[in-house]
């Protein structure tokens, strides 16, 4: 299962190129994502409190109630933690010696493989249906709530907002083009349970993802992205983003040349982790809110 | 399994908010300092038929929420977590989130019941606190906790005790058997 979570906040880390990618959304939703890490710094500003007792309790109780399994929380933050968990062979330790300098992307096409539309399309139908159903074990609502996820949807912010800004730009706007939606319906609609099972994000979360057999969790995927493509549609359209401006924030740390964008998802997808990034601070967050509503 | 497009839920959302607002649209936006005037809140959730819970068993967080208060008078209230024993919703007014409000089953957590023991505040009737210095609680019926956080410099101890007062509360005692 999931590591513990104090231990999986303490481990975030404030800087790398991760939190740059992300930094780069920020014009998306401008100050709402903090990247606060650190177990004690995060239940300071999550309860807004300073009384080291009230934080001692506030704590104990958290942990408490994320120790018990039938709560959810554990298994939120292993969907989180899982579906990010690629094989990350350009090493995160060569991004680590960079921070600091923009890392050439020249660099590592060697070891990009870009996706084929259809891979990309499920990766991104994948991810989505974890976000609803790790939202779902962190928050509560039945299981299988669409509609209550669209909803809630509404009212993402902070670590919740930017993930979901990474998952339509980096996994949607970026490799697709400003169709994506489309193409990823498309193929997801198009595809069969073969293509389902043999991708490999799939594979890492299948057993957390609602429906009784294959063919239902590909139904529940296609019924969560048409849920969203609203929702996704205005996201893009209220705030003026495309793939562009996306492609010229992210050149604040990557050099890309214009003729190889092409690798620019790949390199993202294999170099940040960020739905294990921020998907722990939102759990933690909601942990930490019902904990200090509780003592 | 029907699912609601999320146009559709916007468009219902819109409908039923835009009633809810029409009966304030005249009136200054509400001091949420100090209480808000009683005969301008909106009406109660209906809550139906209480049965008081089972002394022994936590209560579903599903059977809490109507007793909380209901979006109107230009607030918002959404509800943001429901486990076993918890429910709790977030209070929105003109864009500002200004509180996280919460209803808790302290069969599942009974130190919480400790400070009330000391209490020397009470929100009509019932033993309050203070819970660090962002928050106010209740509790009802010597079972549940009703606790307002502040989520803006806006919203004072004053303004926390105006929130826990919309709450149904006497909806919530039958629900602890009183």
């Amino acid at each position: 299962m999931a590591t513990a979570i104090d231990q999986a906040v303490n481990a975030l880390p404030a800087d790398g190129f991760t939190v740059r990618a992300l930094k780069a959304l920020d014009y998306v939703a401008p100050g709402q994502w903090q990247n606060i890490v650190g177990w004690d710094s995060t239940v300071a500003a999550v309860t807004g409190e300073s009384d080291p007792g009230v934080l001692s309790q506030v704590k104990q109780r958290a942990i408490e109630l994320y120790n018990n399994p039938s709560e959810g929380y554990q298994r939120a933050l292993w969907i989180y933690q899982t579906v990010d968990a690629t094989d990350k062979t350009l090493g995160m330790a060569a991004m680590a010696n960079k921070v600091g300098e923009k890392i050439p992307l020249l660099g590592f096409l060697t070891k990009i493989t870009p996706k084929a539309d259809k891979t990309q399309a499920f990766d991104l139908g994948v991810k989505l249906v974890g976000e609803v159903a790790a939202f779902c074990y962190t928050n509560g609502l039945p299981g299988d709530s669409i509609g209550d996820f669209v909803a809630a949807l509404a009212a993402y912010e902070n670590d919740s907002l930017i993930r979901m800004a990474a998952l339509i730009t980096f996994d949607g706007l970026v490799p697709l083009g400003p169709d994506f939606m489309r193409t990823v319906m498309d193929k997801v609609g198009s595809g069969g349970t073969g293509d389902l099972t043999q991708n490999a994000t799939f594979q890492r979360i299948r057993d957390l993802i609602p429906g009784g057999g294959d063919n239902d969790k590909l139904g529940f995927i296609s019924t969560s992205l048409q849920s969203v493509s609203g929702w996704a549609g205005s996201f893009i359209a209220e705030r003026g983003i495309t793939r562009e401006n996306v492609i010229q924030s992210l050149r604040q740390y990557v050099e890309i040349s214009d003729d190889k964008l092409d690798y620019l998802a790949g390199f993202l997808d294999l170099s940040t982790d960020y739905m294990a990034h921020t998907g722990t601070q939102s759990v933690a967050r909601s942990l930490i809110s019902r904990a200090i509503s509780e003592i | 399994m029907k699912v609601p497009l999320f146009r559709s839920f916007l468009g219902v959302l819109a409908a039923s908010t835009m009633l809810i607002m029409v009966t304030g649209c005249n009136e200054n936006p509400p001091d949420y300092q100090t209480q808000p005037p009683v005969s301008k809140a909106p009406k109660p959730r209906p809550v139906g038929n209480i049965k008081p819970v089972d002394p022994n068993k936590v209560v579903e967080g599903s059977a809490l929420n109507k007793i909380f208060p209901p979006s109107g008078a230009g607030y918002k209230v959404t509800y943001t977590q429901e486990k076993k024993g918890f429910a709790q919703a977030e209070v929105v007014q003109d864009g500002k989130k200004i509180a996280i409000i919460s209803i808790s089953d302290t069969l599942a957590n009974p130190e919480a019941k400790a400070k009330f023991a000391t209490a020397t505040g009470s929100i009509d009737g019932y033993p309050a606190t203070a819970v660090g210095a962002q928050g106010t609680a209740i509790l009802v019926g010597d079972r549940f906790q009703v606790q307002v956080r502040s989520q803006s410099p806006a919203l004072n101890a004053a303004g926390r005790e105006g929130w826990i007062q919309k709450f149904n509360l006497d909806a919530l005692k039958r629900l602890a058997g009183g």
